[in-house]
């Protein structure tokens, strides 16, 4: 028993450091809350527009389908949402919309992309995370509040009474929100309470929704509290969320919008402590209950999955002056509520994460990452092995080479919870089910070389990855001119192929003590594979570049942004522009955009001002080909900070 | 094309001097200036612009002056077809003001804001009574001390509000400005 007990000990030993995270910190890029003011960021949403390695894009103008680093192609939608260190289960059939989080742009600390296949934080994350670090609350008491107006010109104004009249625009969404923390010596208190609207007056979208319901406002509530403490040398918390969005969700299959109430429930308990000072030990448990309700429409249509997500996971981290080391187990259940079921259809998940780093030469390090992913039907594996030489101070070139499996059960999507042969929406509108090869695996090398001089700091990286085996979804959509609906003809297929290979370009400069900038240029394309493969990589823009500058000075700021990318082609709409005389679109132009924000802090940095102007050239800014055009708009936001009330 | 490459150099001049004012947020200055109208380009067939007024509160920034204002006027139908209308342009200013003798100067700016219109419409419903939208203005103002804290001034102002065919306008304005130090705890506040 004594020789068990101290084998156990010995692999927990030589586990890894899954938090220290040395090696995989090239392939992540973060963004603090003085970026977010900077660049004038307004909703969670907008956070895509911080990283130009990410690539997204949008129907309705306030939620995204994204694509980190081309680990994903807009159709997959299964990069990892952590807050705090807390994964939020947001991703629900293909949809991630980030404003689901229960809190505004003025409660985040920090934002996070990892961009490559690495172990981190316990996940392995080969479509790319994204997490969001909370500011930590002052001493005493404090409150928080923030509000965005916005209008977009084109409105018909008097011209509505003339032979001049147009359909009215009308203003851009509204958000509030507005934070109350507290802090004692051993603990803290954060509550949250948030509010967003959005207008649907666009015709590329009303059209649609018009003939469903007579609704055309999205009007999203959500609230948070977490409490920390400090405890056996380690931090623990416990996250409460909740969050109803009623909203117009467009549902590929279907080919368009169904109006539903999106319902997230969250609870998790996290923490860590010591033991010793070589060891420490993570724990989390999280439940989330994830819903599309029933939302009033003329065709009563209606979702007919209710997931509540249970998450039990604990790791050992280990780390000395030769090696870090660390493991973690985590057991994962989707449980589906579905009214044809008399019990509950489930999905099970044991997953064994495990990294090991060491420095086997001067000026070089080495992590080796790991992955199992085990359901009652197979065995996933994941690896990736980073490589970093550090020369000098301020400069490393990092490789990370990567292999990974996924499947359709992993993906949770329309496809996985059809397989049964129950349908997903009622009344039935579709009926499709996933045959063929459910399982791909992919290979990836990615590069990245950072330096830092005097007045500039470089970063250069790139990627080629090989997807094999893949299923995709393809749709060929039609008008119905009756009707006003468009309607989807499905074709998925499997064994799909590609090769697709990107570089990007880095520099930010300091060209005076007030005036700074970056400039980035990314490019992306798909250059050997299956035909339908490389038309789904051809909605990302091959080329797009942006470059910012900022002047600051006590406390006043001017922000301009100018910034290019190349058009993009959507297989999936090219019959709707002949039918519609081009109001739909499948080829999207290539834009240059202008933005430009004046900014200022009142009373001692309590409150702040964002003038912001997007779109200065009134170009025609559009991101799905049936989506929303936008042009020239502009926006009032106000963020409130009174820290330490009772002090 | 005019008016973009005023509001270019406008803000050249912006960034050039920026660091000039060793002093801003010391004087506020509360301006009224009746306003009358020139020329409304193509709402002429269907409106006629009355009278107008404009109230705002500057103070001296970092370069140049900040302000914040609101502007009202009444537009008037030719005909039963349009309903009559009134404005309200509420704006954010920056002017550069060339300084002559003492406080006397031109000064050249641009506004910017909302521009809301206020339908007399009974048959609409609320909502559709009421629209706003961006507006933008450039404008060319004189100042004329009449006394250490008073001013007259004379101003000329085109604004360009950005509806789907813009509305463009041509007023002429005069009125007094009234200047005052800054009490220190809206200094605290602005700064």
């Amino acid at each position: 028993m004594r020789r068990l007990e101290t084998n156990i000990i010995l692999i927990l030993l030589i586990a890894s450091q899954t938090y220290a995270q040395v090696n995989s910190d090239p392939f992540a890029e973060t963004f603090t809350k003085y970026d977010l003011q900077e660049k004038s960021i307004i909703t969670l949403n907008d956070i895509f527009s911080l990283s130009h390695k990410w690539k997204s894009s949008t129907i309705n103008g306030y939620s995204n389908r994204a694509s980190g680093n081309g680990l994903s192609t807009y159709q997959r939608q299964n990069f990892i949402v952590l807050v705090n260190g807390q994964k939020f289960d947001i991703s629900f059939m293909d949809d991630i919309n980030l404003d689901n989080l229960p809190f505004t742009i003025e409660q985040v600390d920090s934002v996070v992309f990892i961009n490559s296949p690495i172990n981190y934080k316990g996940y392995f994350t080969q479509s790319g995370l994204i997490e969001f670090i909370l500011q930590k609350p002052a001493e005493g008491f404090s409150l928080t509040a923030m509000q965005s107006i916005g209008n977009m010109a084109g409105d018909p104004g008097p011209f509505a009474y003339t032979q001049y009249r147009s359909s009215n625009i009308d203003k851009l969404g509204f958000v509030a929100g507005i934070g109350l923390t507290s802090k004692g010596d051993n603990w803290q208190l954060t509550t949250s309470v948030k509010y967003n609207e959005n207008f649907i007056t666009d015709k590329s979208l009303s059209n649609r929704i018009s003939m469903l319901t007579e609704s055309s406002k999205q009007k999203l509530i959500g609230t948070s509290a977490e409490i920390g403490y400090n405890f056996l040398n380690g931090y623990h918390n416990f996250i409460f969320a909740f969050n109803q969005n009623d909203d117009f969700i467009f549902f590929p299959i279907y080919g368009n919008e169904i109006p539903s109430k999106r319902i997230l429930r969250h609870t998790g308990f996290a923490g860590n402590f010591p033991i010793g000072k070589s060891i420490t030990i993570n724990y989390k448990i999280t439940k989330s209950i994830n819903e599309l309700a029933r939302s009033d429409n003329s065709l009563n249509l209606n979702f007919d999955l209710k997931l509540n997500t249970t998450v039990i996971g604990s790791g050992i981290n280990y780390n000395n002056s030769y090696f870090n080391s660390g493991f973690n187990l985590v057991y994962e259940k989707y449980d589906g509520n579905r009214s044809g079921l008399n019990n509950d259809e489930q999905f099970n998940f044991l997953k064994l994460y495990w990294t090991f780093s060491f420095n086997p030469l001067d000026k070089i390090d080495q992590s080796f990452n790991a992955g199992l992913v085990k359901n009652s039907k197979k065995n996933i594996y994941k690896a990736s092995w980073l490589t970093s030489y550090v020369p000098a101070n301020g400069h490393s070139l990092t490789l990370n080479a990567s292999y990974f499996e996924s499947t359709l059960t992993e993906d949770l999507n329309y496809f996985t919870w059809t397989a049964n042969g129950l349908p997903l929406i009622l009344p039935e509108v579709v009926e499709k089910e996933l045959i063929g090869n459910q399982s791909g695996k992919s290979f990836g090398l990615d590069f990245i070389y950072d330096g830092k001089f005097k007045l500039i700091n470089t970063s250069i990286g790139g990627f080629v990855r090989r997807f094999e085996k893949y299923y995709l979804d393809n749709y060929y959509y039609h008008l119905s001119s009756k009707t006003k609906y468009l309607t989807g003809e499905l074709q998925y297929s499997t064994m799909e192929n590609i090769t697709q290979i990107g570089l990007n370009a880095g520099l930010e400069f300091f060209l005076t003590k007030q005036l700074t900038g970056d400039f980035s240029y990314t490019f992306m394309k798909g250059i050997e594979g299956s035909e339908q493969f490389l038309l789904e990589w051809r909605k990302f823009p091959i080329h797009s570049f942006r470059c910012d500058l900022n002047y600051s000075n006590d406390g006043f700021a001017v922000w301009w942004r100018i910034q290019y990318s190349s058009s993009s082609y959507w297989e999936d709409y090219k019959y709707l522009t002949a039918q519609t005389f081009s109001f739909y679109n499948h080829d999207l132009k290539g834009k240059i955009l202008i933005d430009l924000s004046f900014q200022k802090y009142f009373w001692n940095n309590k409150i702040w001002i964002n003038l912001l102007f997007k779109n200065l050239l009134n170009q025609e800014e559009r991101y799905s080909p049936i989506g929303i055009k936008y042009g020239l708009r502009f926006y009032l936001i106000t963020h409130l900070r009174f820290e330490s009330l009772l002090n | 094309m005019g008016k973009k490459y005023y509001i270019l150099i406008l803000f050249w001049v912006f960034f050039l001097k920026l660091n000039a004012q060793q002093n801003p947020f010391s004087e506020i200055y509360f301006s009224l200036k009746y306003l009358e109208n020139m020329d409304i380009k193509d709402l002429h067939e269907y409106w006629e612009a009355n009278h107008g007024a404009y109230l705002s509160t500057e103070t001296n920034f970092y370069t140049g002056f900040i302000g914040i204002g609101v502007e009202t006027q009444y537009f008037e139908s030719r005909n039963l077809q349009q309903p009559d209308y009134r404005t309200l342009f509420i704006n954010i200013s920056w002017r550069y003001k060339l300084e002559i003798s003492g406080k006397a100067g031109i000064s050249a700016g641009v506004r910017s804001g909302s521009y809301l219109m206020l339908f007399d419409d009974s048959e609409q419903s609320e909502f559709e009574n009421t629209e706003s939208e961006l507006a933008v203005s450039s404008f060319v103002n004189i100042d004329i001390p009449v006394a250490s804290c008073l001013m007259v001034n004379f101003n000329s102002d085109f604004i360009t509000v950005f509806t789907k065919k813009r509305v463009k306008l041509f007023n002429a304005s005069a009125g007094l400005t009234y200047i005052i130090e800054t009490p220190k705890w809206i200094k605290n506040v602005l700064e």
